[in-house]
């Protein structure tokens, strides 16, 4: 084969740049560390980690919004806790009260407590996190309850998003705990269990929304005409089955008041009659203290899954993007001997001339 | 019988052949790094023999030409690669280029946003009454607005560089059609006269390489003349002869550079841009017209998509005021959108409380929209269904990722190509100063002993002279 000059030039030239661009690939691996630096690296792996970095990414936010539902169920439940205690507390009184050996001042005495106690529900029902009130449904910056009872926030539920079209209601609202409204079968139509997750589903769930209210508005009126207003905050009524619109829940602030009227009134069947409302009320405690500790527990499994998923992910990134140093540096001191033998001989032989042996 | 003049005669012409090879083996050597350069040399042949009696007799060497030692096959397929080579180095470069707008492996880029944007809304949701989480909701949206339309200038300034890339290329064409046409002219002068033009014809073939390496050119020799005929794509008639035609640019409606060719002077003009298929201008044109015209498109179409989604839902929703909520993003309602044009509604932007959460008005604990709106991330809303926002973001990364490998690895296996064939033309007719050297040698060697014929053809006839005084 002839070679002539340039041959060897170009030759000499390509290897050269061969072994420099090498270098610089690896030079570029050990010190970022990572196998891909560009798509084009490799356009499968990079893909790959992008969408496992934006599922990380996710996964921390819908953390974040699960540490905010777990605290507020936190703060719900002990709030619960207090209150099973205090109508505990007002069972206890009320049981020493139906007793006729303790009749007269006691009663009253035991009806001074009872006031306490009520007061104390009261405040536990407008209980706060930071400026939200925790039983208020949607409307959480307005005070749910006033001084006689009357709730004004709604049966809303706050649906935190733990995942992908995985949702937790992070709130009870204070109609079902306190005033026991769609507790029983007292016809109230419930809010949907569904997140509406697209705008087609939120405009079903703003019509089926409108429909529920307007039927629970009726319900609301014909509850009062069948009672009348006369009723309100009669214990005898409480417990009793409606003639009407059937069973229903217990309303904590009409038992604790009738309580404390009877007591003050001394008034012993008053009294009798409200032991077992203390009983269904704490029934309806218990329950709702049930739904939150099962919405902690599908928090907590959530929490787990998720933290699972973005420690896969980024051991899947790492298995992915980043250089093996061992290799690269393996590989870096082969590269380097290459153009140290490249640069060694092609002086030698760019020197190389007939001319030089001819005097 | 010979005569001694003849020796004389003899010698003379041995010195001036050997002169001659000399002569053409400097050349050489002063070539050596000239590109394009093919070794010469003298075509040596027996000078016509003599009548003496019955025999004939030699009367030396003389020079029949000096040819090129050239392989014009191999110059042709060097012409067609390298095109190829140019071409795909266009479409790396390019891709690369491309491929760096998008490259979010170590810093932040358009995914990193649209998710942030997504988030936001996850933590509106979690506070819903929040001035602070709506805030930053204004504040992501604005940073999402603002990664698409720095990812679109970006693509558009590569547009523009390439344009500029075209419109050089086209100036050097003409630069380079110009010579050829002068070398034609020169060559024809030349040849007519049964000389060789071996140096004009090296430079003819180094710039018909060149102008491969710029757009895909067939050319033909006329074998009668000499000159050559080149046409660029199909119907662009560049060199006919000694004389040339000049490629014009223009510019389209979208502003894009187009090559145009007059068919006759001051005659109608035509669009010739689409037939580049080879050469560094066919490789700015392809990833120009194909390539970034196409990201483009589905950067505005994810973006479109996005705001006018999160526009629907939120439009559903109430604000923290109780109020219908309005568009967040503000996009013409006519279709005639624009990524330049994308902005956050001026309200919103002035009020953050303008944004939705809530599906009832009056009551600010509601986060019904705020959790539909996040939700929207993971709905099959691009394509027909087909793809959510990610995925069809990061399938167009991974398309320009694959794409610019394969063009990295087409470019470097087509450089081995060229390299390769580059290599068996340097084998051919490359320099190689050993070979030189030694033919410098012989050809000294030989003007020496030319030298000493005459010497003796002088001694012969002081021979002969000094016949008669003795």
């Amino acid at each position: 084969m002839r070679v002539t000059d340039k041959m060897n030039q170009s030759q000499i030239m390509n290897n050269i740049q061969k072994s420099r661009s090498e270098l610089s690939t690896l030079q570029n691996q050990a010190s970022t560390g990572k196998r891909i630096t560009k798509p084009s690296d490799d356009p499968i792996g990079a893909t790959k980690v992008l969408s496992n970095r934006g599922e990380i990414k996710n996964l921390e936010q819908f953390e974040r919004g699960a540490q905010n539902a777990r605290l507020f169920l936190e703060t719900t439940e002990s709030v619960l806790a207090q209150l099973s205690e205090s109508i505990v507390r007002a069972k206890e009184l009320a049981l020493q009260a139906a007793n006729d050996t303790n009749g007269g001042s006691p009663r009253e005495m035991i009806g001074a407590e009872i006031e306490q106690i009520n007061g104390a529900v009261m405040e536990m029902a407008n209980r706060r996190i930071g400026e939200r009130y925790l039983f208020a449904g949607h409307k959480t910056l307005t005070q749910p309850f006033t001084k006689d009872g009357e709730y004004s926030g709604d049966d809303g539920e706050m649906k935190i998003g733990t995942n992908k079209g995985h949702f937790i209601a992070m709130n009870l609202s204070g109609d079902k705990v306190f005033l026991g409204r769609g507790v029983g079968a007292d016809g109230k139509i419930k809010p949907s269990g569904d997140t509406p997750q697209s705008v087609d589903d939120l405009q079903n769930y703003k019509i089926s929304e409108a429909e529920r209210e307007f039927k629970n508005d009726e319900q609301d009126e014909s509850r009062i005409e069948t009672r009348g207003p006369a009723n309100v905050g009669r214990i005898q009524r409480l417990g009793k089955e409606d003639p009407v619109i059937g069973g229903e829940g217990v309303n904590i602030f009409n038992l604790m008041q009738g309580l404390e009227v009877a007591l003050k009134a001394n008034d012993k069947y008053g009294i009798q009659d409200a032991l077992e409302p203390l009983d269904q009320a704490l029934n309806q405690l218990n329950l709702a203290r049930a739904e939150i500790g099962g919405r902690v527990n599908q928090l907590n499994a959530s929490t787990d899954g998720n933290q699972k998923t973005i420690i896969d992910n980024k051991v899947n990134n790492s298995l992915v993007e980043d250089a093996d140093l061992f290799q690269v540096m393996t590989d870096l001191n082969k590269s380097d001997t290459t153009l140290k033998a490249t640069l060694e001989t092609s002086g030698k032989l760019v020197n190389m001339s007939l001319l030089d042996f001819l005097r | 019988m010979a005569k001694i003049h003849g020796l004389l005669d003899l010698g003379k012409r041995g010195l001036m052949i050997n002169q001659t090879a000399l002569q053409t083996t400097s050349h050489n050597i002063a070539n050596r790094g000239t590109e394009g350069f093919s070794r010469q040399r003298v075509d040596v042949q027996t000078s016509p023999p003599v009548w003496e009696g019955n025999h004939r007799i030699g009367t030396g060497a003389m020079a029949g030409g000096i040819s090129r030692t050239n392989n014009p096959w191999l110059e042709k397929q060097i012409e067609r690669e390298g095109s190829q080579l140019a071409f795909a180095e266009g479409r790396a470069t390019g891709l690369q280029k491309i491929e760096g707008v998008f490259n979010e492996q170590t810093i932040k880029g358009l995914s990193g946003s649209i998710s942030d944007f997504f988030n936001s809304f996850r933590e509106l949701a979690s506070n819903p009454e929040s001035a602070v989480a709506r805030t930053v909701v204004r504040d992501n949206s604005v940073a999402m607005i603002n990664n698409f339309q720095s990812v679109d200038r970006q693509v558009d300034n590569l547009t523009k560089e390439l344009n500029s890339q075209i419109e050089a290329g086209v100036g050097e064409i003409n630069q380079i059609t110009k010579e050829i046409a002068k070398l034609n002219e020169k060559i024809l002068s030349v040849e007519i006269t049964g000389t060789n033009a071996n140096d004009e014809r090296d430079r003819r073939d180094l710039l018909v390489k060149r102008l491969a390496d710029k757009v895909d050119i067939n050319y033909s020799e006329d074998t009668k003349t000499g000159t050559l005929n080149i046409t660029a794509g199909k119907t662009g008639i560049l060199v006919a002869g000694t004389s040339y035609e000049q490629l014009r640019t223009g510019r389209t409606a979208d502003n894009k550079i187009q090559v145009l060719y007059e068919l006759s002077d001051g005659g109608s003009v035509v669009d010739i841009t689409d037939q580049f298929k080879r050469g560094g201008i066919g490789g700015a044109i392809d990833v120009r017209d194909n390539i970034v015209t196409d990201i483009k498109n589905h950067i505005e179409v994810l973006s479109y998509n996005i705001s006018n989604e999160v526009n629907k839902a939120h439009m559903e929703g109430f604000d923290r005021n109780g109020q219908q909520g309005q568009m967040l993003f503000d996009i013409p309602q006519d279709g005639q959108f624009v990524i330049e044009n994308l902005k956050l509604n001026k309200s919103i932007q002035d009020d953050a409380s303008l944004i939705a959460a809530a599906a009832k008005p009056n009551s600010v604990g509601d986060n019904t929209t705020a959790n539909v709106i996040h939700s929207l991330q993971f709905k099959p809303l691009m394509n027909d269904g087909q793809y959510t926002f990610d995925d069809f973001y990061n399938a167009k990364v991974g398309q320009i990722g694959t794409l610019t490998q394969r063009e990295n690895s087409a470019f470097e296996t087509q450089k081995n190509i060229v390299d390769q064939l580059k290599n068996t033309r340097e084998g051919i007719s490359g320099v190689n100063l050993d070979e030189e050297a030694s033919k410098m040698i012989e050809f000294q060697k030989s003007f020496e002993a030319s030298a000493r014929i005459i010497k003796m053809a002088d001694e012969m006839f002081d021979t002969v002279l000094s016949l008669k005084r003795m």
